[in-house]
């Protein structure tokens, strides 16, 4: 318990030192967004190569998504999420853009950045799932994808690093649409009950 | 909508996957979704967010980090703030003071402006003045004009005496006269030329009786303005008689009047008998 605890207080301040970088960036102080962007790119850059599948769009996305959080800093809003899951909701929803068109957003639909933040839960920021990165969670992460069926696992994979929509996973995978509906509900549900568990004990 | 349900609709919403009817149904919901489901919302929202946690970590070139940070050295945001601020400091730097006539302009149009209200006021005051000093002369004339027809009143009578007064060395320009209802015992004293009296001071009528050893009786005291005559109505007259009388006299006395004359002697006559 302990060390839970001791994981979720480090996770806390870990987005405090995130909120007060923005805050600082808010101001144009570059050195701030040199700090969040060694921070953070590595994961950004993981997650847009692996969607769009080209390193030069992926430098080139990282570039731009940065670029954003210099422009709209000021429009995170510290109760209604993390600073982690703003800029990663701003990279995969700017790859799925550059993978479906140029640029154009043609998201089926989706988690906006602006619906992610009006989900205003005032006990978000005390849920270490809503608070930051680190390297306990990126095993967690890996853990609980292998606990998911190999089903639940390629169509989340497919849907969330590939950016296919639900009916191009249908088409690829010659299945219903809605047994993939399924899958991925019940492989998101199952991966949300096991990083609460594995938090909780 | 079971917690099951929303869980379901959840996931697929967290995963961006909703779409159509679907998607507007549920974000309907959410507007008056409890807090337990808001909470399980978030908790799918950023289970999903982690999923990149799980992907072999790859580190992009330096060059990525120097180009952004050159960018952003002239970002439009910061080219933006820059005119933002320059609009902000705008309204705070002074401007560069004019020149010229233009310098003074703000004072002349304040001074103009001042003058106008001074002048203003002084206009009102004079009016206010004159206005007063209407009111004083109006209430002069209408007493004057009271007098007056007290005077006809008298002069109407069926029986008037007149008692001519002349002035006495000390102003030998007065003079005066006293008209006498003896039926109705009421008189006009008329005077003229009669010097204005100090603040401090009345004049004084005067019976002096032929009897009683010529002792003066008072017949009322008044002030005398600027204007050369002036009439006093004698209200009641000690004596009916006017061969009881001596004569009349007008003298300087304390202002109120005094029991026994005083003062100098302005004017004074005695009846024609």
């Amino acid at each position: 318990m302990l060390v839970v605890l001791a994981i979720i207080k480090a996770l806390l301040e870990r987005n405090e030192v995130d909120v007060r970088l923005l805050e600082r960036i808010v101001k144009q102080e570059q050195a701030a967004l040199a700090e969040l962007y060694d921070r953070y790119a590595p994961l950004v850059y993981t997650l847009v190569i692996r969607i769009v599948k080209s390193a030069p769009d992926a430098e080139d996305l990282l570039q731009e998504i940065f670029l954003q959080v210099w422009n709209k800093a000021n429009t995170f809003v510290q109760t209604k999420g993390s600073v982690y899951t703003w800029i990663v909701t701003i990279a995969r929803n700017k790859a799925i853009d550059r993978l479906r068109g140029a640029d154009k957003p043609q998201r089926d639909a989706g988690v906006g950045d602006e619906m992610l933040l009006s989900l205003r839960d005032e006990t978000a920021m005390a849920n270490p799932l809503m608070t930051t990165i680190s390297s306990e969670y990126e095993k967690m992460m890996r853990d609980g994808l292998a606990t998911l069926s190999a089903e639940q696992r390629t169509v989340i994979e497919m849907s969330y690093y590939e950016g296919l929509t639900q009916a191009q996973i249908s088409d690829q995978l010659n299945i219903p649409l809605g047994t993939v509906k399924t899958r991925m509900r019940n492989g998101i549900i199952k991966l949300r009950d096991f990083l609460k568990e594995r938090i909780e004990k | 909508m079971t917690r099951d349900e929303f869980l379901q609709l959840g996931a697929e919403y967290a995963a961006g996957c909703l779409q159509g009817k679907e998607l507007e149904d549920f974000e309907a919901y959410l507007q008056t979704a409890t807090a337990q489901e808001r909470n399980d919302l978030a908790e799918l929202v950023n289970t999903v967010s982690l999923l990149p946690l799980a992907l072999e970590r790859k580190t992009p070139p330096e060059s990525v980090r120097e180009e952004l940070l050159k960018q952003t050295r002239l970002s439009p945001r910061a080219r933006d703030s820059v005119e933002e601020r320059t609009k902000e400091m705008a309204g705070k730097i002074p401007r560069p003071r004019p020149s010229g006539w233009r310098a003074w302009m703000p004072f002349g149009l304040t001074f103009a402006g001042l003058a106008m209200v001074i002048g203003f006021a002084v206009y009102v005051a004079g009016l206010l003045n004159t206005i007063e000093s209407q009111n004083r002369r109006l209430v002069e004339l209408q007493d004057q004009l009271q007098r007056k027809e007290e005077l006809l009143g008298v002069l109407s009578a069926k029986q008037v005496d007149m008692v001519l007064m002349s002035g006495l060395p000390s102003n030998p320009t007065s003079y005066g006269k006293i008209i006498w209802d003896r039926e109705k015992r009421i008189a006009i004293l008329q005077v003229s030329n009669l010097p204005p009296v100090p603040s401090d001071k009345d004049y004084q009528l005067w019976v002096i009786k032929s009897a009683d050893g010529g002792q003066p009786i008072s017949a009322g005291v008044f002030a005398v303005g600027s204007t050369e005559s002036f009439y006093f109505k004698i209200e009641q007259l000690a004596v009916t008689n006017p061969r009881e009388i001596a004569a009349f006299a007008i003298t300087l006395e304390p202002k109120g009047g005094v029991p026994a004359p005083t003062g100098a002697m302005y004017v004074a006559g005695s009846p024609k008998l």
